[in-house]
């Protein structure tokens, strides 16, 4: 074997057994090593390379680690960053010795980085954004596909830029050199922060408490996907862990993975998606601390490098707008309320939510953004409403976090009038934060109004769902029992009904008969019944009857293992290692 | 385990409020004691209200509850799942964009919480047999205790009479409702004798201590205004001293015999649309004013009810925290100034608040007594050198009548405005012609010339 492969195939595999070394004597099954591997598990109970095991296959690698022989990722470059100063060329045949010792600090570049533009010479001979073929190995692809696809970029990309950064991209479009406008502060240097692996929790758990992980019963296999980096689907359909592993990996195809924060890489808009993708799974993942480490050095989402103008000379001179994608911009405002400042978010989706009205307003005034067709005017409008509209459900969100319920409210009103069409869910939903401060008389007159609203066949649920509520607001859960007993008996498959009914029979110090009803129905139906709430309320209950608590815990962690993609909701079982 | 019907408590506490129809959600109390090694252990959970559950997704995920689902449930159990997930269940929904992050599902409660004055403590207590044995003769007591003020201790045999026995992984449950009506650390000590299961003799004892601290819930200040007909306005203030926002369910004013209230500006008389405008929440610190009228029941008993001391009322409040835990404290009984003992009270009973310049106009003075003695007044005009933006017309020095005790007497006076402007009403004099005792009038009004 060519020894600068093995080389690099062995820096991060070290790498990885720092991470996570399991304990030797603990060797699952066959089948349930698989399982493991697939969300992140790693372990190396032996000296040896783990070479073609399934590692690869599941994403379990960091930047350095997909430059196999023969392996098409490696004859692409993606990046112009100058960090071997003077060789301006990279070369293709040297690229993945490169990226793997990137790893060690010996080839990182201290300092500010400096940014290569490419002249239209240098242009030609390699290509800057993500190569079809490349897109294809990597499955970046599915990024493209997603919700919002059959919108046109030139509309998801109409973005107001600050005045700082609006002077720069004017500078640039008078060709100003570079060094002249751009303060350090505006290059967004990013990287994966860290080189951990994200496992399964519930998969973990169940490793550290019974050894062995429990057989998926799943009818989506993460592998395929992990196969195809199709980080979307992952995120998609629940698989956390592996869409944050994914991510990381394809980031550091970019050059934006791990210990790459501070250098200088390049930005399209297929890199801000994984961004976005990752950072949700983090989110979901509860990883905040991280996300927000690494959302750090894209500052306010507003460096003049994530415009397109400041690329024009691969985009094209004709674009413009901010390749940052709505929902990366929404997740980087609401994550300073997940870390104790709700402040900080509110203020940064107050700002974004102006930044949108004054596009609308420009729109409206007959000034869409250029590049945008004046018969695309309707579908503009009718996306940045939407936007408009995610924005400001966003900071209901943040409000009832922060119990800053007037905002919450005022917002819903204002929501209210711009969503005429959702009128029932919004009163549903304003009634429910009427309930939930505690107003039961204020919720009694936002669930008439959404009654009023409702109409077709789930006129009785929603009609049933709301009294129950209310019953339990004004009175007590004992009195709303028997609605949500009628509840579920007219709608069996309805898991809020069912905990209803469960609750109910508890408060009414019928707590063995609530634990029956509810354990019959979680663990004969797992896939409708295993929910968040289920688990949080059968906790609760074994805990408090105190008797073989632990073994019914691992029950249900069994349950969870099987069922959930990526049992975020493990920590309900509140299970410790002791 | 033992079915609740079975236990005697139903009836041995209902005179400690226990009864099943409670709510609230709830939360461990804080625990004393190790249970290792015991046979039976006792838990107790704080029923406040269950609360929604927190959704805590972002941004499009979570579809797979519902792809299963649809694979394999049957057609008519496929649509209510399906469709109620696009209406009603945000973490089921595909579009999760559009969830906020509450969901109408109910979870138990997961923290005792903070326990405030004039709520009642619901809990839930269980006491569980995790041995492989039978445990016979259990009784359990529960003893609580206010650490400060002279408060009684009160002790509760949950199950006097009747000892009873738990087999391996039996329980022994039931809800208990307390009222809570004093400040600082309480503590609830639950104590379970049994006998030894290895020699029958003896019985052991299992202690533990569930302490948890009671604080205020808000601060209320009142101020009195005196109404000439003997009654009250009453300002009331009532402060949010939580870290939490509470909803003032009722602020009633439950009044003296002598009294009646009525609250101005109700909320009740609004429509609904602008009852959806109003806040009835309360935020920490933040304060809300009530103005109550509160006017004798009988008025011609004025006179009587100015010397009094007897207290008009006192008030009740009915608040709710998160999910509608409703909590209630009354006041004790307000007091107000007792206005200083005096012979009469004047006021001005007729008179308009706009007058024209230069235009005559008549106001009526009302003349209470508050004396035991007859009085013959005559009503002296005053004039003010230095302020003359009213002046008299018709003669001083006349005299108005005879004031029986505890009687009035209605006097018309007329003036005439000279300067535009918000000016005091002049101020007259009244002396008694018996004992030449002189009565001078207060600033009676304030009266806008146009």
């Amino acid at each position: 074997m060519d020894p600068t492969f093995a080389a690099g195939r062995n820096a991060p595999l070290a790498n990885f057994t720092n991470i996570q070394v399991m304990d030797a004597p603990v060797i699952p099954p066959a089948g349930a090593l698989g399982d493991a591997l697939n969300t992140g598990v790693i372990r190396n109970t032996s000296s040896t390379v783990m070479q073609n095991s399934p590692l690869e296959q599941y994403g379990a690698v960091t930047a350095g680690d997909y430059s196999r022989p023969g392996d098409p990722v490696k004859q692409f470059s993606i990046g112009v960053v100058d960090e071997t100063a003077g060789d301006l060329t990279p070369s293709n045949s040297n690229f993945s010795s490169q990226r793997s010792r990137s790893n060690t600090p010996s080839t990182v570049s201290v300092g500010i980085p400096s940014v290569y533009f490419p002249s239209a010479a240098s242009y030609g001979s390699f290509e800057l954004l993500v190569p079809q073929e490349l897109a294809k190995n990597v499955g970046m692809e599915s990024l493209f596909s997603d919700e919002d696809s059959n919108v046109p970029f030139s509309i998801r990309s109409a973005w107001i830029p600050n005045e700082r950064t609006s002077a720069a991209l004017r500078a640039l479009a008078d060709s100003v050199p570079a060094s002249d406008f751009l303060g350090a502060d505006q290059i967004t240097n990013v990287g994966v922060f860290s080189d951990r692996l994200f496992a399964n929790p519930a998969f973990d758990l169940a490793l550290k408490l019974v050894g062995t992980i429990p057989q998926s019963l799943l009818a989506i296999s993460p592998d395929v996907m992990i196969g195809n980096n199709d980080v979307r689907s992952l995120v998609a359909q629940g698989f956390y862990s592996s869409a944050a592993n994914v991510s990381a990996k394809l980031l550091g195809l970019i050059d934006q993975g791990f210990h790459r924060s501070g250098n200088s890489s390049r930005h399209t808009p297929e890199s801000l998606k994984i961004w976005q993708l990752r950072i949700a799974s983090l989110f979901m993942l509860q990883q905040y601390e991280q996300a927000s480490k690494e959302l750090e050095p894209f500052g306010d989402l507003d460096n003049p490098d994530l415009y397109l103008e400041f690329h024009r000379a691969s985009f094209g001179d004709a674009s413009s707008g901010s390749m940052v994608p709505s929902q990366l911009r929404l997740l980087h405002a609401c994550l300073p309320a997940k870390l104790g400042n709700p402040k900080n978010s509110l203020e940064r989706l107050f700002s974004s939510r102006n930044k949108i009205e004054a596009l609308l307003n420009n729109a409206l005034d007959g000034r869409l953004p250029a590049g945008v067709a004046q018969g695309n005017s309707h579908q503009f409008h009718s996306y940045w409403q939407e936007q408009r509209a995610k924005t400001l459900y966003q900071i209901v969100a943040v409000g009832i976090t922060s119990e800053n319920f007037e905002v919450a409210i005022s917002t819903i009103k204002l929501l209210q009038k711009l969503l005429p069409s959702k009128a029932e869910l919004l009163w549903h939903q304003c009634g429910l934060l009427y309930c939930h401060i505690g107003s039961y008389r204020l919720g009694r007159i936002c669930f008439g109004k959404a009654d009023s609203f409702s109409s077709g066949t789930l006129q009785n649920y929603s009609v049933l769902a709301r009294k129950a509520i209310l019953m339990l607001c004004e009175h007590s859960p004992v009195h709303a029992l028997e609605i949500y007993k009628e509840m579920h008996q007219r709608f069996p498959h309805d898991a809020p009904a069912a905990n209803g009914v469960a609750v109910g029979y508890f408060y009414s110090g019928r707590m063995s008969e609530s634990m029956a009803f509810l354990e019959d129905l979680v663990f004969n139906k797992p896939k409708v019944f295993l929910t968040e709430q289920s688990i949080a309320n059968l906790v609760g209950l074994y805990e408090l009857q105190s008797i073989q608590v632990r073994q019914r815990k691992l029950r249900l962690l069994s349950l969870i293992c099987q069922h959930i993609p990526d049992g975020a909701f493990v920590r309900q079982l509140r299970l410790t290692e002791t | 385990m033992i079915p609740r019907s079975d236990l005697s408590l139903g009836q041995s506490m209902s005179s400690m409020d226990t009864s099943l129809t409670s709510g609230g959600s709830a939360s461990n109390l804080s625990l004393a004691g190790k249970e290792t090694g015991q046979l039976l252990s006792i838990k107790v959970l704080r029923l406040l209200k269950p609360s929604f559950l927190e959704n805590n997704n972002v941004f499009g995920q979570l579809h797979y509850l519902q792809d299963e689902f649809d694979a394999q449930g049957t057609s008519s159990e496929k649509f209510h799942l399906s469709d109620k997930g696009a209406e009603l269940c945000p973490t089921k929904s595909l579009s999760s964009d559009w969830s906020f992050l509450l969901s109408d599902q109910l979870v138990l409660p997961q923290s005792f919480g903070t326990m405030f004055l004039g709520q009642t403590l619901h809990c839930y207590i269980c006491v569980s047999n995790g041995s492989n044995v039978t445990v016979r003769d259990i009784t359990v007591r529960l003893e609580f205790q206010v650490q400060a003020a002279a408060a009684p201790r009160s002790e509760l045999v949950l199950n006097e009479g009747k000892q009873f026995t738990l087999e391996p992984n039996q329980t022994f449950d039931f809800v208990l409702n307390r009222e809570i009506r004093d400040l600082g650390s309480h503590m609830m000590i639950a104590s379970i004798t049994f006998a030894n299961p290895q020699n029958a003799v003896d019985r052991q004892n299992i202690k533990k201590c569930f302490r948890y601290n009671v604080v205020r819930p808000m601060d209320f200040k009142n101020k009195f205004v005196s109404l000439p007909d003997g009654g009250y306005f009453g300002e009331f203030n009532i402060q949010n001293l939580t870290n939490c926002t509470i909803v003032l369910d009722s602020v009633k004013m439950i009044t003296s015999p002598e009294y009646v209230a009525e609250e101005l500006i109700p909320h009740n008389d609004l429509s609904l649309d602008e009852q959806l405008e109003t806040r009835d929440f309360l935020g920490p610190n933040d304060s809300r004013q009530f103005v109550f009228r509160i006017p004798l029941k009988d008025r011609s008993r004025t006179g009587e009810s100015m010397k009094s001391s007897a207290s008009p009322g006192r008030v009740e409040i009915l608040w709710r925290t998160k999910m509608g835990d409703l909590g209630k404290v009354t006041t004790s009984p307000l007091t107000r100034a007792v206005p200083e003992p005096r012979d009469i009270f004047v006021t001005l009973s007729k008179r308009p608040a706009r007058v024209k310049i230069h235009k005559v106009f008549a106001v009526t003075v009302t003349i209470f007594s508050l004396c035991n003695r007859p009085l013959d007044f005559i009503l002296k005009m005053l004039d003010n050198p230095a302020e003359r933006s009213f002046v008299w017309c018709g003669v001083s020095g006349r005299p108005v009548g005879v004031l029986e005790p505890g009687g009035m007497l209605e006097v018309t006076l007329r003036v005439a405005p000279r300067s535009f402007g918000l000016h005091l009403f002049p101020r007259f004099c009244l002396l008694d012609k018996p004992t030449g005792q002189r009565y001078d009038s207060e600033d009676l009004a304030e009266i806008f010339v146009e």
